[in-house]
């Protein structure tokens, strides 16, 4: 287990590796930072010496090196923006948020998603399992912000319970988890219900009950087990989503999270916190895809392997 | 070590009557099991024998009340075990029954153990009980281990089913099965997944767990060497009926049925090497095309007028022998 542990952060730092080379090649293929970072009437001494102090006069290589021991020593440069701020620090400053509404969004589409593909499973092709099956339809089907608009409009304009837009009350995240659950919950629930109704067929559920188990022991030990391991694998998968997800959601309801950050830097032209939100992007979804296969590993003992 | 058959007035532990099992919803309904009877007593072994697609699985499914809910089979008839029909219990009262009472060996030993729980686990959770203590349940467990001939079974229980070979895994599928000590065990070609080499010594432990519990068996095969080595008695089945059935020996030497001859002379001869292995001419009738008549007609050397419009009737003779069949072949001549 420890092993195995090892190997996946191992291959994680790696696949880290790659993506700030991509990082770094995409800033200087962009354009040229200087004449990002000096106005259109820098001279062309002022140039010189920006260059030289960036170091965008000394080899690509070098200026990698550079770029990635700084990196490892958790800078990424400031902000081009008026206040010229460590990017890192921006970035950190707005991940709680992020992190807040990812968390939420996840928590309610496992807490919806599970029991609803279980009820569906077990009532199958009852009413239920249909209903069940059409709001998962329409769930992964629905465009996000056209969804975010739309709760918005019936639950803050039309019936004025709960905020447009802030941050800080837990009224505020309701709808933006709403928003960000809705296509998890789906995919959560469609997954959940298969994957059960595989377990409830399997040979080894028939066995427990050959065995004279009761049946809540069949359903509830044996079949759900089996039935959450696919579902576990995508949780990965989603926390992907609702970081990247996160960009439009974040901006619809003004949330203050990375996914917003990311849009303001496009927005400025900010290249550099750009980067900074991509690699903190990337290592989130590692990180998320490092627990999962932990916890996979935990559940499943085939995958120790 | 093989228990004696019994004689046929001793009280059967298990008495099936009539059993059918219709297919489909009603208009449409294709029948797959029609009207099998048969008895087991305590430490018989009864082979159910047949080509794939008989009705064999379905037979024994229905029997415990496993059918998949989601092909809507209708079954019909009494299954008795111990007097209880066990086919009018209320859903509820089926798990006491199963384990206890009776219970099965499936074919597929790679697939019937559950991938996440340790051999420990699935073993323990047959053995609880009011009363049990956790130790007391592991030390059952290591016992029952050694009984279906597990090597090393304080460390086996620690494992999970991956780590097991396929012959070891159908031991500790039988290991389960047979904890609360059932009345009958129905094997449902357990060693169909397994080397050869494997099979003989699986039937062995099956032979030596039935003597030590005195448990009736019901051995589903295709494999008539198989009948020959561990049953007391066979029923030949052919498209859902029992078209035969009696003592091993005298069914095996001199069939009455012309399938049952058939089926025999198809067996592959030891002493002398053949280009072409013997077959049945024909194929199984396709369920539901023939229902007034007798299903074998079609390819069946003896057939007349009277047995493509008749379902013929199974008729007993004095030693228990019974066969369905309009023109049986003569008594003693085998070959």
């Amino acid at each position: 287990m420890l092993k195995y542990m090892l190997r996946r952060c191992v291959e994680m730092a790696g696949a880290m590796l790659v993506m700030s080379l991509l990082v770094f090649m995409l800033g200087r293929a962009l354009g040229d930072p200087v004449s990002l970072l000096l106005s259109d009437y820098a001279t062309a001494e002022d140039r010189a010496l920006l260059t030289q102090e960036l170091g965008l006069d000394k080899p690509l290589a070098v200026q990698y090196l550079t770029f990635l021991s700084k990196a490892l020593r958790g800078d990424l440069g400031r902000s081009i923006s008026a206040d010229r701020q460590p990017v890192v620090d921006s970035v950190m400053r707005r991940l709680p948020a992020s992190l807040q509404l990812a968390a939420a969004a996840l928590l309610v589409s496992l807490l919806v998603g599970i029991p609803l593909g279980i009820l569906a499973a077990l009532r199958y092709d009852s009413w239920i399992d249909h209903l069940v099956r059409g709001i998962a339809l329409v769930g992964q089907s629905v465009p996000v912000f056209w969804l975010g608009i739309v709760l918005m409009f019936i639950f803050s304009v039309l019936l004025g319970w709960l905020p447009t837009s802030g941050y800080g009350q837990l009224r505020n995240i309701v709808l933006p988890a709403a928003t960000m659950s809705l296509f998890s919950i789906a995919a959560v629930t469609r997954l959940t219900r298969n994957s059960m109704r595989e377990a409830l067929d399997s040979d080894y559920v028939r066995l427990a009950r050959i065995k004279g188990l009761a049946e809540s022991r069949v359903i509830w030990q044996h079949a759900l087990s089996n039935s959450l391991v696919p579902v576990l694998t995508f949780m990965g998968t989603f926390f992907a989503t609702m970081i990247t997800g996160a960009v439009v959601i974040e901006t619809v309801f003004g949330w203050p999270g990375i996914g917003r950050l990311a849009f303001e830097a496009i927005l400025a032209r900010d290249f550099p916190l750009m980067q900074a939100v991509v690699l903190v992007m990337t290592a989130l979804f590692m990180s998320a895809n490092l627990a999962v296969d932990v916890l996979q590993a935990w559940l499943d003992p085939r995958v120790r392997l | 070590m093989t228990a004696s058959p019994r004689s046929p007035q001793a009280t059967p532990v298990l008495q099936v009557d009539g059993l059918s099992v219709d297919f489909g919803r009603a208009d449409d309904a294709v029948r797959i099991v029609d009207e099998v009877s048969f008895s087991l007593a305590a430490g018989e072994t009864l082979g159910l024998v047949g080509e794939s697609g008989c009705g064999k699985s379905t037979t024994v499914l229905a029997l415990l009340r496993l059918l998949p809910p989601r092909v809507s089979a209708r079954v019909s008839g009494t299954v008795k075990l111990n007097g209880d029909d066990l086919l009018r219990l209320p859903e509820k009262a089926l798990p006491a029954v199963r384990g206890r009472g009776i219970t099965m060996i499936p074919q597929n030993p790679m697939t019937s153990l559950n991938p996440l729980f340790t051999i420990g686990r699935q073993l323990e959770e047959c053995l609880d009980g009011p009363g049990v203590s956790p130790a007391r349940r592991r030390e059952l467990a290591i016992e029952q281990l050694r009984a279906v001939g597990i090597s090393e079974p304080e460390r086996r229980l620690n494992q999970f089913p991956h780590e097991l070979s396929g012959g070891m895994r159908q031991r500790v599928v039988g290991a389960c099965v047979t904890a609360r000590s059932p009345r009958v065990l129905i094997a449902d070609e357990p060693t169909t997944a397994l080397d050869a080499t494997v099979q003989v010594q699986y039937l062995d432990m099956l032979k030596s767990l039935q003597a030590r519990s005195g448990m009736a068996m019901l051995f589903v095969t295709h494999d008539i060497g198989v009948v020959a080595r561990i049953c007391d008695r066979i029923a030949v089945m052919y498209a859902g009926r029992i078209v035969e059935s009696g003592k091993v020996d005298t069914v095996l030497r001199s069939p009455r049925h012309w399938y049952t001859r058939a089926l025999i002379d198809s067996l592959p001869p030891l002493d002398r090497q053949l280009d072409r292995l013997p077959t049945i001419a024909g194929t199984l009738p396709r369920p539901g095309t023939i229902t007034e008549a007798c299903r074998f007609a079609p390819r069946c050397p003896a057939a007349h007028d009277k047995c493509r419009t008749d379902i013929p009737p199974a008729v007993t003779d004095t030693d228990g022998h019974v066969v369905a069949c309009w023109t049986p072949r003569e008594q003693g001549s085998g070959q």
